[in-house]
């Protein structure tokens, strides 16, 4: 195997990873086909004597139209145009007039929770950023902007992506060793199309002379396309990206109670073929339309890694050398009431549980699935129970797929914890395990979907 | 050899409870093969792969995934065809190859692929089938309706044109 190889299959995991399926995708296909089955007997019924010798005499005019065309060559096209200077395109066209009209704060922002508030619907709060909501409460107002400039669709419905922005602050007291305890913007990318979101906390230097704009974070939310986010001073009035063939994307800025300065989000294309990421400038003006400033913006590399505590760990297993990456031992802690798991494997990154939120009558929280490495060589569900819970059985469409005895978990703690091999064939549909905890007694206790870390 | 059918096939022929496991076990994977190939609604194409199936009759279950693979590599490379005549028509439409991109892939990750995507359709689809799938080259020829020679010869070309590609980036790197 050769270096070119290996990043190609690296490269090759990795993007695969970024595709997931909608989670109503099988009655989706259900119906579709119900709609293809009745249609089809429709034509057949109605169009038999008449329209099939129609058909065929417009593919015959279709042949010869088509020819004509390959003689005389196809006119009103030429490829794209590549533009020079600062213009929006059709596709760069904000979702929302009044987020295009003028280098203002758009209007259609609006502070949508207050601090002390619970989320409504829709907010992030009940979608899967709650729990980032719950483990970094809002210093600020929590805002929300259209995401514009989203061309893709989903299922004939047009994707819309809303971002939700607050701030918050790494409390020393939630994981003791967290090596960023100061100011952070929280962001939820929510694809309200197909509940996808990418939610996460960075580190937000306060916006100043020094920090006139950050990008913050970003990602795709299943669109395919770049969202960037970030936060500017508080005289930045209107962001657009301008990328190396020089379309330019308008994006949205607004600012909330709280807010240090402004927050904003622009979306643009990300062509395999053109790596606009690295060609992209993000150019901020005030009202007037004077620059502030200009960012490259190179994605974010990862939040920032969490040290490994420096004690309390309960070893739940070890795992060989693979395929490049080094043998590990992935541990779970208990940091005041809230669980996580510890591999080196996961770049040190702690994923963080609050037990507390664990049912009632002592379920599960929230399992793992646990894949070291890019060879597939393991695949494990782990996680931790209540002190009733005696064993934990996963399954897929009511298929047994493995049964896990919990063990004692840390001394003075009524929690258990267990883990369990998976079968390889179940990579990729293991969102669909789920994992029910049983009594001494087989009294069924709880029953979660496995959650997925990889 | 299953062979993928454009046309369709018996209506009603395939027990849909029985799709039901397959496209369970099978649904994500496709997706994912669609936008590796560059699909731009990699989940619309798999669908409609699994559609196929269930009007098909195929001649035993273990046809199935293969039958899978042809058709989404056929439905993603007719609608590069297609996506190729509305970019003539009209110069602003979306890019091609534009997926369900992540804009926080890896540098290098991203180098790679953006590599990949400059190569032929032909010569991506056999290099996807080897090293996402790791299939053999009898199911890629299967998938890509050709020879096990020709498949051979893509990866081979595909992985030189890969190798000459992703060196001259390096190259400009390093000259910047």
């Amino acid at each position: 195997m050769n270096s070119v190889e290996e990043r190609l299959r690296e490269a090759l995991r990795v993007h695969a990873e970024e595709f997931t399926a909608h989670p109503d995708a099988w009655r989706q296909l259900t119906s579709r086909r119900r709609r293809r089955g009745t249609a089809r007997r429709r034509w057949f019924r109605f169009s038999g004597p008449v329209l099939i010798p129609l058909a065929a005499a417009v593919a015959v005019v279709a042949v010869v139209a088509a020819a004509l065309l390959a003689v005389h060559g196809v006119t009103g096209g030429g490829g794209r145009t590549p533009q020079t200077g600062v213009k929006a395109t059709p596709t760069a066209r904000p979702a929302s007039p009044s987020a295009s009209a003028s280098p203002s704060v758009s209007p259609s922002v609006s502070p949508s929770v207050s601090p002390s508030a619970v989320p409504g619907p829709g907010g992030p709060g009940t979608g899967p950023a709650g729990p980032l909501l719950a483990m970094h409460p809002a210093l600020s107002t929590v805002v929300h902007v259209l995401v514009p400039g989203i061309v893709k669709k989903i299922h004939g419905q047009a994707v819309q992506v809303t971002s939700y922005f607050w701030l918050s602050r790494n409390s020393p007291a939630f994981w003791p060793d967290q090596v960023n305890p100061g100011p952070q913007l929280c962001n939820d990318l929510a694809n309200d199309s197909n509940g996808q979101s990418a939610a996460f906390c960075w580190p937000a230097p306060e916006p100043g002379p020094a920090h006139l704009a950050t990008v913050t974070g970003g990602g795709g939310a299943g669109t395919g396309q770049t969202i960037m986010v970030g936060q500017a001073v508080a005289r930045v009035a209107s962001v657009t990206a301008v990328l190396s063939d020089g379309h330019a994307y308008r994006g949205v800025v607004t600012t909330g109670r709280g807010l240090p300065g402004t927050v904003w989000a622009v979306s643009y294309p990300w062509s395999a073929g053109v790596p606009y990421t690295r060609g992209a400038h993000l150019v901020f003006r005030d009202a007037s339309g004077k620059q502030v400033t200009v960012l490259s913006p190179h994605a974010p590399a990862g939040p920032p890694q969490t040290a490994q505590p420096a004690s309390g760990g309960v070893a739940l297993f070890s795992y060989p050398a693979s395929k490049g990456e080094p043998a590990g031992t992935v541990r779970a802690y208990l940091v005041r009431g809230e669980v996580g798991f510890w591999s080196p494997a996961w770049g040190g990154t702690i994923s963080q549980q609050l037990a507390a939120q664990a049912p009632a009558l002592g379920g599960l929280a929230e399992p793992f699935v646990f894949r070291p490495g890019t060879g597939f060589t393991r695949l494990e569900a782990l996680g931790y129970a209540h002190a009733n819970v005696a064993r934990v059985v996963l399954r897929e469409s009511g298929r047994q797929l493995a049964v896990a005895a919990t063990t004692a978990g840390w001394p003075g703690s009524s929690l258990r914890l267990w883990h369990v091999r998976l079968p390889l064939s179940a990579e990729g549909t293991t969102s669909r395990v789920s994992a029910t905890a049983y009594d001494a007694a087989g009294h069924v206790l709880g029953q979660v979907q496995l959650g997925r870390m990889s | 050899m299953p062979r993928a059918d454009e046309h369709g096939g018996d209506e009603h022929s395939a027990d849909e409870h029985g799709v039901e496991d397959l496209f369970r076990a099978r649904y994500l994977e496709m997706v994912r093969l669609a936008g590796l190939l560059g699909a731009d609604d990699p989940e619309d194409i798999a669908q409609e792969a699994f559609t196929r199936l269930m009007r098909r009759r195929l001649p035993e279950p273990q046809a199935a995934p293969g039958y899978l693979r042809a058709i989404v590599v056929n439905l993603t490379r007719n609608r590069h065809r297609h996506l190729r005549v509305v970019r003539m028509r009209t110069p602003a439409a979306v890019a091609e190859g534009s997926s369900e991109q992540a804009a926080i892939l890896r540098e290098d990750h991203r180098e790679v692929i953006a590599a990949l995507a400059g190569l032929p359709a032909r010569r991506r689809e056999a290099i996807v089938l080897r090293f996402w799938l790791d299939l053999p080259e009898r199911e890629i020829a299967a998938a890509m309706g050709v020879s096990a020679g020709t498949v051979k010869s893509h990866v081979s070309r595909g992985m030189a044109e890969l190798t000459l590609a992703l060196k001259s980036l390096n190259d400009q790197e390093a000259q910047a």
